[in-house]
């Protein structure tokens, strides 16, 4: 756990108020973005981040000092995305979750398509495997270290670094081709 | 083959937007949500914890003292229950502790 980290939870011991919005003020925008690259529909993110921290504050007790807190934070949420895909996916029947993602990027009411390029990565991103997804995002967007990201996927620091560079050349590949 | 494609070109540039005062909202969602209190344990709980189990104990002891002078009453045994607790309460903690400890684990008195 980092020292900030550290700080934020005895800062929550003595006064909740406080910890609490130094806390919200560190990780509100990450995880929130975080789960909307993956889930992509602003509604379905904004349910996953609520419920994610609803979840953190009531299980604040079991956070351990020699655990990542972030790599905890992250793991929650990741679970709270995939617990919202699951149900998208039972509701649609489609055994292709990725282009279901992709279809809601082209619907959903929040997304600047005049910026073609952006809207590509994250076609690119969504049609990965979701441990590759996930490697991807958490290193590119949110630079956490492999052992972080290790403990976020259910892998080894090796198998993130390598789900990292896999996604990484798949995306670029994607890229190239669909480069105008 | 052509140039592979520069990532660095985005960025972390996302195509995704959220309403205005979006996070600002949230916060104070999640706020009322929890209750306003996050459950952290208060410092020191270790310690805080003996201290009331030792009560707990002691309670319990004073309960079994006055269970064995009920089991031999006496003319007086008003006088008798109040000389019982004036020495218990004498007693230290660690005294009363194993004085408990005595009661509970002993099959006679307790059956």
């Amino acid at each position: 756990m980092t020292g900030e980290d550290k700080d934020i939870l005895s800062i929550l011991q003595r006064n909740s108020e406080k910890g609490f919005r130094l806390l919200m003020g560190k990780y509100q925008e990450p995880i929130y973005w975080h789960i909307r690259r993956l889930v992509v529909s602003h509604d379905d993110a904004q349910d996953a981040t609520q419920e994610t921290f609803v979840r953190v504050f009531r299980n604040l007790g079991q956070v351990k000092k020699k655990d990542s807190f972030a790599a905890w934070i992250y793991r929650i949420a990741t679970n709270e995305a995939f617990r919202i895909l699951d149900a998208r996916k039972a509701e649609t029947m489609d055994l292709d979750a990725s282009q279901e993602n992709i279809k809601s990027l082209m619907a959903d009411e929040y997304v600047d398509y005049s910026d073609l390029e952006t809207v590509r990565l994250q076609e690119a991103i969504l049609s990965l495997p979701p441990k590759q997804q996930l490697a991807f995002n958490l290193r590119y967007y949110d630079e956490l270290g492999y052992e972080d990201i290790a403990g976020i996927i259910g892998a080894t620091a090796a198998s993130a670094k390598a789900n990292y560079h896999i996604a990484k050349e798949k995306i670029i590949a994607y890229m190239n081709n669909h480069s105008e | 083959m052509g140039k592979d494609y520069d990532l660095s070109k985005i960025g972390k540039r996302m195509p995704y937007k959220v309403p205005e005062g979006f996070f600002k909202e949230m916060e104070e969602r999640i706020w009322e949500e929890t209750g306003h209190a996050p459950a952290v344990p208060a410092p020191n709980r270790r310690a805080i914890l003996p201290a009331a189990l030792k009560w707990a104990m002691a309670t319990a002891a004073i309960a079994a003292l006055l269970f064995l002078a009920n089991l031999h009453p006496s003319k007086d045994n008003a006088g008798s229950l109040t000389r019982i607790e004036e020495a218990y309460e004498r007693l230290s903690m660690e005294d009363q502790a194993h004085m408990l400890e005595i009661y509970q684990e002993d099959l006679f008195i307790n059956h």
